[in-house]
């Protein structure tokens, strides 16, 4: 196991315990009562965990970047769109969870219906990263560095880097004589780089 | 030194407006990329060295923030009454929703 796996697979470990970690807000919060300690530290906890599962993504996704997505359009393009809808909404779930969280610490004692709100920013953000993990685990299952790694094993991170490439050539040259035998050079593939 | 309850109060809605705001100027933003690109052909893709992220996010959080600082200089003149939360909260399921599909038709 190499370390982008290593982290991968711990950044989809901290990724459910945040989906885990939220929920317990969500419930405790819709009624607006005002914080308890324990609360307090879930709220804050819930925040901590959040941020790190979104900041261990951001540090492997340049190495995701050069060895794995390529492949992974290679092997499934579809799938590779869903990589792009699941990093759009853990953006989306990182901001909901850090405004939830601000909102139910800095309400007054009061102001039950600003708890209430942050409850309801939880819950979405539940919802939503409920999905982000379902798309990770159906997109790791199609590429991951493991998957494209085992390929080139002992390998160093540039020799994998250049087997990503190649496979992603190989997978372009079969489609391009998919493309040309099918439309009869009606339609040209595209061949260079942007 | 305490903060006044209308002072935090008008900083927990900003923390929440934040919250909204982030992800709606980042879709924002994605899908103005698209529209000016044009639908993405995943063989590209395979070349796309992609760093957009870093900036579409950055720049998301910039709008977010900047939204919020608005929310807060206005809700610290006058407390934000029940009404308007009750609103917020009542907004934030069916954008959300919207998000989710958005994002998974225009990735």
């Amino acid at each position: 196991m190499n370390v982008p796996d290593l982290v991968t697979s711990v950044h989809g470990i901290v990724g459910v315990l945040a989906l885990a970690a939220m929920i317990h807000p969500a419930i405790f919060l819709r009624d607006g009562r005002p914080l308890s300690r324990g609360l307090r530290l879930s709220l804050g906890l819930t925040a901590l965990v959040t941020a790190l599962a979104f900041g261990m993504g951001v540090a492997i996704y340049e190495d995701y970047r050069a060895i794995v997505k390529r492949p992974l359009f290679v092997r499934d393009p579809a799938a590779g769109l869903l990589f792009e809808t699941k990093e759009h909404l853990a953006f989306a779930a990182l901001a909901l969870v850090l405004g939830a969280a601000a909102c139910a610490l800095l309400a007054p004692r009061a102001r039950r219906d600003l708890r209430q709100l942050a409850a309801v920013g939880f819950a979405a953000a539940t919802a939503i990263t409920l999905t982000v993990a379902a798309l990770g685990l159906y997109v790791s299952s199609i590429a991951s560095f493991a998957s494209v790694t085992s390929r080139s094993a002992g390998a160093s991170l540039p020799e994998v880097q250049s087997h990503g490439a190649q496979v992603a050539q190989a997978g372009q040259a079969t489609s391009g004589q998919a493309g040309a035998s099918a439309t009869a050079s009606s339609s040209p593939q595209p061949s260079s780089p942007r | 030194m305490r903060a006044a309850p209308t002072e935090r109060a008008a900083a927990a809605l900003a923390a929440a407006c934040f919250g909204l705001a982030a992800p709606l100027a980042y879709v924002g933003q994605r899908l103005f990329e698209r529209a000016r690109g044009g639908v993405a052909d995943p063989t590209l893709i395979l070349w796309e060295a992609h760093t957009a992220f870093y900036w579409r996010a950055g720049t998301a959080a910039w709008w977010a923030g900047v939204i919020a600082i608005g929310v807060y200089a206005l809700a610290r003149r006058r407390a934000p009454t029940e009404r308007v939360t009750r609103a917020l909260a009542v907004a934030l399921v069916p954008i959300a929703i919207a998000l989710v599909v958005v994002t998974w038709w225009y990735p």
